[in-house]
């Protein structure tokens, strides 16, 4: 009986907690701060070591790096760099550093920073196992003085420039004190150059940047940034009716069915844009069931693509085909997707010794049953939503598919340790793709190569490819390497899905940018 | 001569509330037990090309992978003529109407269909878990009352030590070990929920030990386990069953908890809690999604506790009306 009394209180706090917050507000509101909804809290917020989506787009405000790309013409400028050489043969390549930058500890920004950041990159204790990937081939960081450095590549790679140009910095001075990095309390104390600097951070609550006085560039017009982390969309979409809230990523059904009030659309700007994305099911080939590419093409066109983009998303996406981002010069427009045709998908599978040979209802070939797990991040809806189409779509053809939902961070460590049958992801690619991390064979041991997708034709290309500075050469190696993904369907490919993005009207010169939005050039309305 | 039960029983029926609660735990289970006759894809009878098939009974391999809608021919449907896990991708998110009684979800699966299937694991869940913490209770509390000493003052302690978990978090992190699944749900609230039971079966056994027919027996020679469950056992048995109505209804709301929370069952299985869970993304246009579950979920609790209070009165030997 204690039992029954106890949840019922746990429950009344939950209500209480949302209740309160969502009445608390409207006293304190500073016009010139800006509320951004976030999801999931990021783990840290080292440049170096953290992979997470989240984080990166909050460090782009603290961290700076040598060059950045345009927001519309995606072109390389000067960041922290003045200019750049490269040497004739492609190996070395030089950047002139900006003089009077100051961390926002008040120490100058020197060449030690980038040259010490370069050695915890490469530092194999150091756990950023996906960024490694991209300093493979370079051979040194040189201080040639104070204000140049010199990256040096072993062999030439069409993405150095990039790469080298991109390197995250940390400031020497504060890392470099004989802790270990990978736990060093700044990873939840950023000290950059940018725009904002950290001022706080409520685990659980908010993370909080304001205007660094010291920035050498133009400093924006909002002083004062807040992230709130809400898990819940629905009660954030309150938040933001409300408010509380000036900026949020919305979910399909948000964008289609709950923001489309004529008083909705008066105080809030909505954007969609699409950015390098896209979501897969991936079958991993290590389990017998998915070794033959023709079973592999089987199961992709049993699964009605479009009609579940038409439905659960509300047709916001597109279905795509390789490994690409849609609107990147390097994808194959002349491959189109497999059909959804579950007759000839069993005819396919028939053909590969694929039958009810015990009339039990399953598949079977040789005495094995075709049974498999589907493996799914217990924290999308979507995943869940399909995995359960997927599973009556299989059962009618024959093929049993059990579903497994895990928590994130188990999740993760499952796919890591390549422990499932099929799973459901996706990746957010950069703008410039050299597919190395995802499809070389090199991969599949410890890399991103999880659905040990192994093809000698695609090694060679990738590998090729790397050294190739010729754009058009580039494009038809990798359109070639496109049809041979979908060849094989190491994947099946299912959406690149658009950014739905609602802002408050507060603010104007709200601009979306090829990149996205950027706040740091949004000026606030006084009303 | 009345015997004790059917004295019981008068008391009982004598409550109307606790009555009306019993009547509907009886529908729930009449549900949950035919469950596949209600709510199903497959027709009882189907009569195609002269010869008569009962889908719902036989599978037939010729019929293997086949929609029975788009069968021509003669045939009775359940009357909800839908499986908990058939989707319809043209019907999403739909307002109860004729072809859907209680409509249909975010992938167009029929919501009353779901909720039939759903009160299978509410029940399931909420018996084989209380069994399993009745059974621990009694075996824990009886050894603890009936011998004593050093023996009650471990057992004490361990029952003190385990009712100072956190439950619910206990739950949360077993099931984060083992992994989801009903079983393990099951399992768990069965071996966290056992102390309520072990500490009310320790008190009866140190009222009744000394009792006579106790001694009695002893005198007569008969063995500890013969004296613990044949003569002690079944007089404390009456406050142990109102403690397990009660657990029921506590076990059933914490598995629609679990569930809500996205620990409990493995989609595509049916939960209330998960149906409640999902329809949050809709809560501001489909109130049927959210009505229903949770309007499941408090007659199923509410009925259970108006039985436990129901068979409390009715078993108090005090409270002579």
């Amino acid at each position: 009986m204690n039992f029954t009394r106890r949840y019922i209180l746990h429950y009344i706090c939950i209500v209480l907690i949302i209740v309160t917050s969502c009445t608390r507000f409207e006293a304190v509101r500073d016009p010139y701060t800006l509320y951004i909804h976030i999801s999931a809290e990021p783990g840290h917020l080292n440049p170096i070591t953290s992979n997470e989506a989240i984080a990166s787009s909050i460090n782009s405000y603290i961290y700076e790096t040598l060059l950045d790309r345009d927001y519309d013409t995606l072109e390389l400028k000067p960041q922290l760099a003045t200019k750049w050489e490269i040497s004739p043969d492609k190996l070395r390549y030089r950047f002139y550093l900006k003089k009077n930058i100051y961390w926002n500890d008040g120490k100058p920004f020197t060449a030690d920073d980038i040259v010490y950041s370069f050695k915890v990159i490469k530092d194999p204790k150091v756990a950023n196992a996906p960024l490694k990937v991209y300093y493979i081939d370079v051979k040194s960081v040189k201080k040639l003085s104070p204000y140049i450095v010199e990256f040096t590549y072993a062999k030439p790679y069409f993405l150095a420039l990039e790469i080298c140009g991109s390197i995250p910095i940390v400031p020497k001075h504060i890392f470099d004190d004989g802790t270990d990095f990978n736990t060093h309390k700044n990873n939840r104390f950023p000290i950059g150059t940018g725009p904002y600097k950290f001022v706080a951070w409520n685990t659980g609550k908010t993370i909080e940047l304001v205007v660094n006085d010291r920035y050498w560039g133009q400093k924006p017009d909002i002083k004062r940034i807040v992230y709130k982390i809400i898990p819940e969309p629905n009660v954030a979409l309150q938040m933001l009716k409300k408010g509380e809230l000036d900026v949020m990523s919305l979910r399909p059904i948000q964008w289609v069915r709950q923001t489309n009030s004529n008083h909705f659309q008066e105080s809030f700007y909505k954007f969609m844009y699409y950015q390098p994305y896209y979501n897969y099911i991936g079958w991993n080939a290590r389990n017998p069931l998915f070794k033959d590419k023709n079973v592999r093409k089987a199961l992709t066109m049993l699964i009605n693509r479009q009609a579940i983009l038409d439905s659960l998303l509300f047709g916001l996406g597109t279905v795509v085909t390789g490994p690409f981002y849609i609107h990147d010069k390097y994808y194959n427009h002349d491959i189109k997707p497999l059909p959804y045709d579950p007759v000839k998908a069993k005819e396919i599978l028939r053909k590969a010794g694929w039958s009810d040979s015990n009339g039990d209802g399953i598949l079977d070939k040789n005495g094995i049953p075709f049974k498999f797990t589907l493996t799914i991040a217990s924290a999308s809806k979507f995943a869940e939503r399909l995995a359960t189409i997927l599973k009556e779509d299989f059962a009618k053809v024959g093929i049993y598919m059990d579903i497994n939902r895990y928590e994130w961070a188990v999740f993760v460590n499952k796919v890591d340790k390549r422990d499932f049958d099929a799973v459901t992801l996706g990746w957010s690619l950069s703008w410039e793709g050299d597919p190395y991390q995802l499809w070389h064979s090199s991969q599949v041991k410890a890399g991103s190569n999880f659905c040990y997708f192994v093809n000698a034709e695609a090694d060679e290309i990738i590998e090729n490819a790397r050294k190739e500075f010729d754009a058009q050469k580039r494009i038809k190696m990798y359109r070639r390497f496109h049809e041979i993904i979908h060849d094989e369907q190491p994947y099946t490919f299912l959406y690149c899905t658009p950014a739905l993005v609602v802002v408050s009207k507060r603010f104007d010169n709200v601009l979306v940018h090829k990149r996205g939005l950027n706040y740091t050039e949004w000026k606030v309305t006084t009303q | 001569m009345k015997g004790y039960w059917s004295i019981v029983w008068k008391r009982f029926t004598q409550n109307r509330l606790a009555v009306v609660g019993l009547c509907i735990v009886i529908f729930l289970f009449i549900i949950a037990l035919c469950a596949p006759l209600i709510a199903n894809n497959k027709p009882y009878i189907l009569i195609y090309n002269d010869t008569v098939y009962f889908p719902i009974f036989f599978e037939y391999k010729e019929f293997s992978g086949t929609d029975f809608k788009k069968i021509e021919g003669y045939k009775i449907f359940p009357p909800i003529p839908y499986s908990y896990s058939e989707y319809d991708l043209t019907a999403i998110v739909l307002p109860p109407s004729a072809k859907h009684v209680l409509g249909t979800d975010e992938q167009g699966r029929d919501l009353a269909a779901r909720m039939i299937y759903g009160t299978r694991v509410s029940i399931f869940v909420g018996f084989v878990a209380v069994f399993i913490y009745v059974t621990i209770g009694i075996i824990i509390g009886s050894m603890a009352g009936y011998y004593g000493g050093w023996v009650d003052i471990i057992i004490s302690r361990i029952i003190e030590i385990v009712m100072c978990f956190p439950t619910f978090f206990l739950i949360l992190t077993i099931l984060a070990l083992w992994g989801q699944s009903l079983l393990n749900v099951m399992i768990v609230i069965g071996i966290t929920g056992w102390t309520g039971i072990a500490r009310i079966v320790r008190g009866e056994f140190f009222k009744l030990r000394e009792q006579d027919f106790v001694l009695a027996s002893k005198a007569l020679g008969a063995r500890d386990y013969w004296i613990i469950f044949k003569h002690i056992l079944p007089n404390a048995m009456a406050p142990v069953m109102v403690s397990a109505t009660f657990g029921i209804a506590s076990t059933i709301l914490i598995e629609s908890s679990l569930s809500f929370l996205g620990f409990g069952v493995q989609p595509p299985t049916p939960s209330w809690g998960d149906i409640l869970s999902q329809s949050r993304d809709f809560i501001d246009f489909a109130w049927w999604l959210t009505l229903i579950p949770g309007l499941a979920i408090f007659i199923t609790i509410t009925s259970y506790n108006l039985v436990g209070e129901g068979l409390q009165d009715a078993l108090d030997p005090k409270q002579y009306r």
